[in-house]
């Protein structure tokens, strides 16, 4: 049987050429009135929630262009949570995700994004949607140009690689002196947006006001009238957006970890961990046994960088656990600790002054235990048998159990629906093929949403089956495509992209193509070079920030082939609002920067600032204190708030021991104990810098990541051949249900645990030496 | 009035309280006057104390979730000096880090009535609002555990003096023979009952307590000073029943305190009560006739439901509907019912304020079928049958079922577990264990004493002029023991703490409602007494009640309410206070955002009396719930966060929709 490949990429050099790739699809929608339809939820759904009782997920079919309201639509999908009050209020509130490119249903689960918010559903709805270009709801991904390079690579001398190193060689030609991986990066991102266009997107229109007009048309469209913001990273931009632009919708806007809107945001970034820093040192000198143990801790850090720089330190009396290749403490090590105070903002700085305090003097037991993670081990103490406690414990190890059980039922039926099982039934015709034929097939089906001028309809997929397959399976195929109904047809597209996260990932926690759509129409246009590296050279403490310096470059040159116009400079104005709003800072957020985050406020009449310790980016993961603020806020946003439980958030600083080798002690009362969950990171690429070298896993089969602990909720999920990260060297493990579970990074802090073993016995994980470890 | 002769209120005093034989009279007529409310700016001492009850929470820590204690108040307000008592109260503090500065005060009905007994309830109960602010619950003073007027005490002792030959027996028999020339009328029972009210509300003055002072305005100025004590500014009240009338007399003295105001199942200040009470049970029969009309299926089924339900009435008040077979009495095992008397039709009508969602979808056809002579529904609604259900059996082999079911069977053991121990915490406590070591010592009495001095025991904390303190447990020992029995019994007195000191009069209080004569347990009678004699009674007129029944629909259903409106009328007679005729009699005019929540088929305060609050609020929002009774809250979620809803935004029409998909689903008659 002949089999010709059509690659989603054949057709890119006549649309590179032709300049002609909108594609004009005729609608029937009139302006200002946007269909809604329920559909079923297309991620799974939490469990303890019903779907069309407690939960509705469903679509908005809006125009690409709002100008051209006959011109190409798309759907933004959204996810209802239904009131846990038999009496809601009507406004409900609104999430606003952040990234730009994060999914509110998807990642890392619609679990983790509802548990937000459980406060306030006791009084009104929430409303969660996936912004235009993100996952569900016309993604953007750039995963498909990996396929573009699988198959280049196959045959160099195929059109497509002839096309990737034509445009290669005009990188390299615009930025001289890239690295070969950096201008081939680039390149990719380059051949990403030439993609996208030539499926007929119109990427100009991926901007925060058309997200923007996207919110009060979802809003109105599902009945409500006043509504209620809550913004977290990059969705507090888009909540400025909406106060600029349709103020008489809003009853009341909370914004979590503020990208404001007149900030220079590639300008700030370099002092983002900076900043966290010397929030620390603030918080203790603020605390009298702290300062007083600890004084001029500023100089001193500067100082000690500086010495370290000049002649690293040994390590004294090293663990046992230590890895052997640590040879030496650096001041690089010692900056890429501190700049994961942002990532663990509950645990970490409370030793950051003993940390300093202990290099000065070449003791290295606090590094030495915080890198081999026995720094927050803990010990519990069971319960007494037929105690209280010991009925609770059991009592909620079992429900944590059924709420397993249940997810994996969830999962199932996600599988089951008739998109899933035809997704499946096409692998299976590729089963028989040798490896590299597989390959293609495969990419080229994978790509079938990525075409030229093709939109992702049932045409499409049944011209795909006509072009790939003959005989008994091309009409099997095509017999359950058209019995399929619409919703169904589109769910195969939300299926294929969730597989190309699996082989390529870069689309997995934001949508890339939508990041970019919005970030250098927004962010870089208003940032040079020149500007990011003035901002940085005024850092006291350059080596904190050299990563997001890196990014902003980064981010700044490839804004530069990035294919939308550069926004007006009336949005990079102060938003001027008088709707109360409430804003919410954590001292130790290194993504938006207290800096940054306060300054939202200059063009707000009717706003209040509060700063939480110990919290990082997106407040409202670490504490219940900034949920309960943020719920009683949207409660009676004219009230004066009580925010005195932000006082119990500060550190506990441990003071140096007096004994030598003894515990140290603690300055206080126990430390808060909190969760720590953080908001996606606002940008790509976030480096993990690490005072060590990381201790990674192989995957060996498909396995969940649980959150907080081994019976917390799934926080996301490794395919086979993923590479995991230990939090720590040697890893930090827990027993849990009979097996050994590790805790691994997931991304930008967010930690979770994931089982050594799989249901059958079998390793899930296979142990890397640090040279395996990309 | 009534004027018991000296001679005879001595004797009985004597009687009630053993020996303390002291003279004394009927209180003076006082002029009661119209109270000046003041705002309550003085800031009255709080002591926080263990709760007077063993409180089974769940996910609860005292002094963090919730607390406990007393405010002492002057008993007159009008004599800051004079007579201190303590009211108690619960704080259960929000679950918001971040709470909303102004609680909700829920305010108990009765009047009498207590929350402070069941935590564990309004723990569950005010679970929504506590999300968002602090709940304060208190005793009202002279309910339960705030100076409590109980007249259990009192009963039990004239059980004993009515026996015939108790030595005390004859002259009580004169006190009863006067009662019973002065209402010829009365039933044996009921003069019993007329005898020892009366010498309950003697008692209780006899004892210190100015009953006069146990009226609506000073427990409003109670609420505000109260929640001055606890340092709220803002206050939002809750109030049931008689709470709402309390609410009201806040609405007028207090409006500044107030931020919202939710009624459920009102008495306006300005109905009278006693004459429209009568009707109660006819109104409540009327609104299902109604609702099965509005129902285009129940009223295909069931046509002239009202006319056929008004000959059926009549008809069964005439002559009872003889039973195929004779039914077990549920309300006396030993019985046996074979005919259906009006008296347990009025029954089966009365279900519909207690199990309203049960009863309501099969009164129609209870009624066609008794017109026709059938009885088969009705015995299965006597029996209980009818509701039993089928229990449903949780599927084996699903894992996730399994599971849950696990965990529920361990948050069922636990909660157990819970009550065990929080039972014992408080048998554990001294004042209890003093309780239980003076029982077993008067038990261990020979036979002619026990009875006697377990009766001074319950009425320890009752006797004329001796107040609830230390002494007056000391000087019950010295009375009654001797040697090592006194001297162990004494000097558990002397190692008591004043708290636990306190609490031994309530571990009477409580052993006295378990276990002896639950009179007070629902509403402490002497206060119940004080506040109807003193503000609720005096604007009814018996004529009116009388012509109120003979005006009835259904007549025949009238009389068990008219028989509580003649006891009222009765009781009042001799209760010894001044009843505040010269307070204003108009309905309560507020601005204040005030929610209205009434039940249907509410028997206590019906549809009929509620909403006439409404009249006088200018910001009020009134909301009638299908298949709801008294006490909405009780019967629905949709109630309940309704109410919730409103006080997070009184200022804002709460979504009432869920009330919809509570009205019955009637049974039609089976092809």
């Amino acid at each position: 049987m002949p089999r010709k490949f059509c690659l989603p990429l054949v057709a890119l050099a006549a649309c590179l050429t032709a300049q002609a790739c909108s594609s004009t699809q005729a609608n029937s929608a009139q302006a200002g009135v946007y269909p809604t339809a329920e559909i079923p939820c297309p991620d799974v759904v939490p469990p303890g929630e019903t779907e069309g009782e407690t939960i509705t997920c469903g679509t908005i079919t809006v125009p690409e262009n709002y100008d051209e309201p006959d011109g190409r639509q798309i759907d933004i999908t959204y996810a209802k949570l239904h009131s846990f009050s038999n009496s809601p209020a009507s406004d409900p509130v609104v999430d606003l995700r952040g990234g730009p490119g994060g999914s509110a249903i998807a990642f890392p689960s619609l679990e983790q994004r509802a548990g937000f918010y459980t406060v306030q559903r006791q009084t009104r709805d929430v409303i969660l949607f996936d912004q235009r270009g993100t996952q569900f709801s016309n993604r953007l991904g750039c995963g498909p140009v990996g396929y573009a390079v699988v198959v280049a690579s196959q045959d160099p001398t195929s059109e497509i690689a002839q096309q990737i190193d034509a445009l290669l060689q005009q990188v390299k030609g615009i930025f001289p002196e890239a690295s070969e991986d950096a201008a081939y990066a680039y390149t990719m991102q380059l051949l990403c947006g030439i993609l996208l266009e030539a499926n007929g997107a119109d990427l100009d229109q991926y901007d925060s006001p058309n997200s923007a007009q996207d919110v009060v048309n979802l809003t109105a469209a599902l009945g409500y009238d006043d509504i209620n913001l809550y913004g977290i990273s990059y969705g507090t931009y888009l909540a400025q957006q909406v106060m600029r632009d349709h103020p008489e919708r809003l009853r009341s806007v909370v914004l979590d970890s503020t990208l404001t809107a007149h900030v220079d945001k590639y300008e700030a970034i370099p002092l983002d961990a900076e900043v966290a820093f010397l929030n620390v040192v603030e918080d203790c000198e603020a605390d009298a046994d702290c300062a007083a143990a600890y004084p001029n801790l500023k100089q001193r850090t500067i100082d000690l960088l500086a010495q370290l720089e000049a002649a690293p330190i040994p390590f004294s009396n090293r663990s046992e656990a230590l890895p052997p290749d640590i040879t030496e403490v650096t001041a690089t090590g010692v900056a890429g600790v501190l700049t994961t105070i942002s990532s663990n903002p509950t645990q970490l700085p409370q030793y950051v002054p003993l940390l300093i305090h202990e290099l000065e003097q070449r003791t290295t037991s606090t590094l030495d235990s915080l890198i081999t993670g026995q720094l927050f081990a803990t010990e519990q103490t069971p319960p007494l048998p037929d105690s209280l406690e010991a009925y609770r414990l059991q009592e909620e190890q079992f429900r944590l159990e059924a709420e397993k059980l249940l997810r994996v039922a969830a999962q199932e039926a996600q599988f089951q629906r008739p998109s899933s099982q035809w997704v499946a039934q096409v692998e299976t015709q590729f089963a028989a093929l040798p490896e590299s034929e597989k390959i293609l097939e495969l990419v080229n089906f994978y790509g079938v949403g990525y075409q030229s001028d093709k939109p992702r309809d049932r045409a499409t997929l049944l011209a795909y089956v006509k072009e790939s397959f003959d005989g008994d399976a091309a009409q099997a195929l095509t017999d359950s495509l058209s019995a399929m109904s619409e919703v169904e047809v589109d769910h195969i597209y939300d299926v294929i992209s969730m597989k190309t996260d699996e082989v390529f990932p870069q689309d997995d926690e934001l949508t890339i193509g939508m990041h970019y759509s919005m970030d250098c129409r927004e962010m870089t246009a208003f940032s040079t070079a020149e500007e990011i590296t003035a901002a940085y050279e005024r850092s006291e403490l350059p080596l904190l920030g050299a990563a997001r310096y890196d990014l902003a470059l980064t981010a700044v040159n490839i804004c530069s082939l990035w294919p939308v116009e550069p926004a007006p400079a009336s949005e990079h104005e102060p938003v001027e609002s008088d709707v109360p709003t409430l804003v919410l800072q954590g001292r130790y957020d290194a993504i938006t920067n207290t800096e940054v985050g306060a300054r939202v406020t200059e063009g707000l009449s009717n706003s209040t600032y509060v700063e939480f310790s110990s919290s990082g980016h997106g407040v409202i993961a670490y504490s219940q204190c900034a949920k309960d603020v943020g719920a009683a806020f949207v409660a009676n946003p004219d009230q004066p708030l009580d925010m005195s439980c932000t006082e119990n958030l500060f550190p506990d600083f441990v003071l140096p021991s007096s004994a030598s080798e003894t515990a140290p002690q603690r300055a206080s009362s126990p430390a808060t104990t909190l969760e720590a969950i953080p908001e996606a990171a606002q940008t790509t690429a976030e480096a993990e810098p690490t005072a060590t070298a990381p201790y990674c896993l192989l995957v060996n089969a498909p396995v969940a990541v649980f959150g907080s602990s081994p019976s917390a909720a799934i926080a996301g999920q490794y395919q086979k051949n993923d590479i995991a990260y230990a939090t720590t060297n040697p890893p930090t493990t827990q027993q849990a249900d009979g097996k050994t579970f590790i805790e691994v990074s997931i991304y930008d802090g967010l930690t979770g645990w994931v089982p050594r073993t799989v249901a059958d016995g079998s390793p899930a994980l296979i142990d890397l030496t640090p040279d395996q470890c990309s | 009035m009534t004027k018991l002769s000296p001679r005879l209120a001595a004797l009985l005093a004597v009687l009630a309280t053993g020996l303390a034989a002291q003279a004394y009279s009927m209180t003076q007529a006082k002029n009661f006057g119209e109270q000046v409310a003041q705002a309550s700016t003085v800031a009255y001492p709080t002591t926080e104390i263990p709760c007077p009850y063993p409180a089974i929470l769940e996910g609860e820590v005292y002094g963090e979730t919730y607390t406990c204690g007393i405010l002492a108040v002057p008993e007159n307000y009008d004599e800051p000096n004079g007579r201190q008592i303590e009211l108690s109260y619960t704080v259960f503090y929000s679950q918001s880090l971040s709470p909303a500065p102004d609680p909700v005060i829920y305010l108990h009905g009765g009047p009498g009535g207590g929350s402070l007994i069941a935590l564990d309830q309004y723990s569950e109960t005010f679970a929504a609002q506590r999300r968002i602010r602090d709940v304060v619950l208190f005793s009202q003073r002279g309910a339960q555990f705030s100076n409590r007027l109980a007249c259990a005490p009192v009963a039990f002792v004239t059980s004993i003096i009515g026996e015939e030959d108790n030595e005390y027996f004859g002259q009580f028999k004169e006190l009863l023979d006067a009662l019973q020339a002065r209402y010829p009328e009365a039933s044996e029972d009921d003069i019993y009952k007329y005898a020892y009210f009366l010498l309950c509300g003697q008692i209780l003055e006899g004892q210190g307590n100015d009953l006069d002072q146990y009226n609506t305005a000073n427990n409003a100025q109670d609420v505000v000073s109260l929640a001055t004590a606890l340092g709220y500014d803002d206050i939002n009240l809750y109030g049931i029943s008689y709470g709402t009338y309390l609410a009201q007399q806040v609405m007028r003295d207090y409006p500044d305190r107030l931020r919202s105001v939710v009624l459920d199942s009102t008495l306006p200040q300005h109905v009278q009560i006693h004459e429209a009470m009568v009707k109660d049970t006819e109104v409540v029969l009327l609104n299902l006739i109604e609702d099965c009309q509005a129902d285009t299926a129940c009223a295909a089924a069931y046509p002239d439901l009202k006319d056929r339900t008004i000959a059926l009435v009549a008809q069964i008040a005439e002559s009872p509907t003889p039973l195929a077979e004779p039914v077990p009495d549920p309300d006396n095992p030993d019985e046996t019912i074979d005919a259906i008397t009006i008296a347990q039709f009025e029954t089966v009508v009365g279900l519909l304020n207690q199990q309203p969602a049960l009863v309501s979808p099969y009164l129609p056809l209870v009624i066609q079928e008794l017109a026709q002579g059938e009885t088969a529904t009705f015995v299965g609604m006597l029996k209980g049958e009818l509701f039993a259900g089928t229990p449903t059996e949780p599927q084996i082999g699903n894992e996730v079922v399994n599971l849950q079911v696990e965990a529920e069977k361990l948050r069922l053991e636990a909660r157990q577990l819970r009550v065990q121990q929080a039972l014992q915490a408080n048998t554990d406590r001294p004042g209890s264990q003093w309780v239980t070591q003076a029982i077993a010592a008067a038990k261990a009495l020979p036979p002619t004493q026990e009875t006697r001095v377990l009766a001074n025991l319950f009425g320890v904390g009752y006797q004329i002029g001796k107040p609830r303190d230390r002494r007056t447990l000391l000087a019950f020992v010295a009375e009654h023991f001797e040697g090592d029995t006194a001297r162990s019994l004494r000097e558990g007195v002397n190692e008591l703490s004043d708290i636990e000191v306190r609490h031994a009069y309530e571990a009477i209080s409580y052993t006295v409602d378990q276990s002896v004569l639950d009179l007070d347990g629902q509403s402490t009678r002497g206060m119940y007494w004080s506040v109807v004699c003193n503000d609720i009674r005096p604007f009814s007129d018996p004529a009116v009640s009388d012509t109120a029944l003979a005006d009835m629909a259904l007549p025949a259903l009238g009389q068990s309410r008219y028989a509580e409106a003649v006891d009222a009328y009765t009781v009042c007679e001799t209760w010894p206070v001044t009843p505040a005729r010269d307070r204003p009699f108009d309905p309560v005019e507020s601005t204040v955002p005030t929610l209205v929540l009434q039940g249907r088929y509410d028997l206590a305060t019906t549809t009929a009396v509620g909403p006439q609050v409404m009249e006088g609020l200018s910001n009020g929002i009134y909301v009638e719930l299908p298949n709801a009774g008294h006490s909405v809250m009780n019967f629905s979620q949709c109630a309940t966060d309704i109410g919730v809803a409103f006080i997070n935004n009184p200022d804002q029409e709460p979504n009432t929709s869920c009330t919809a998909d509570l009205a019955p689903e009637f049974v039609l008659p089976s092809e």
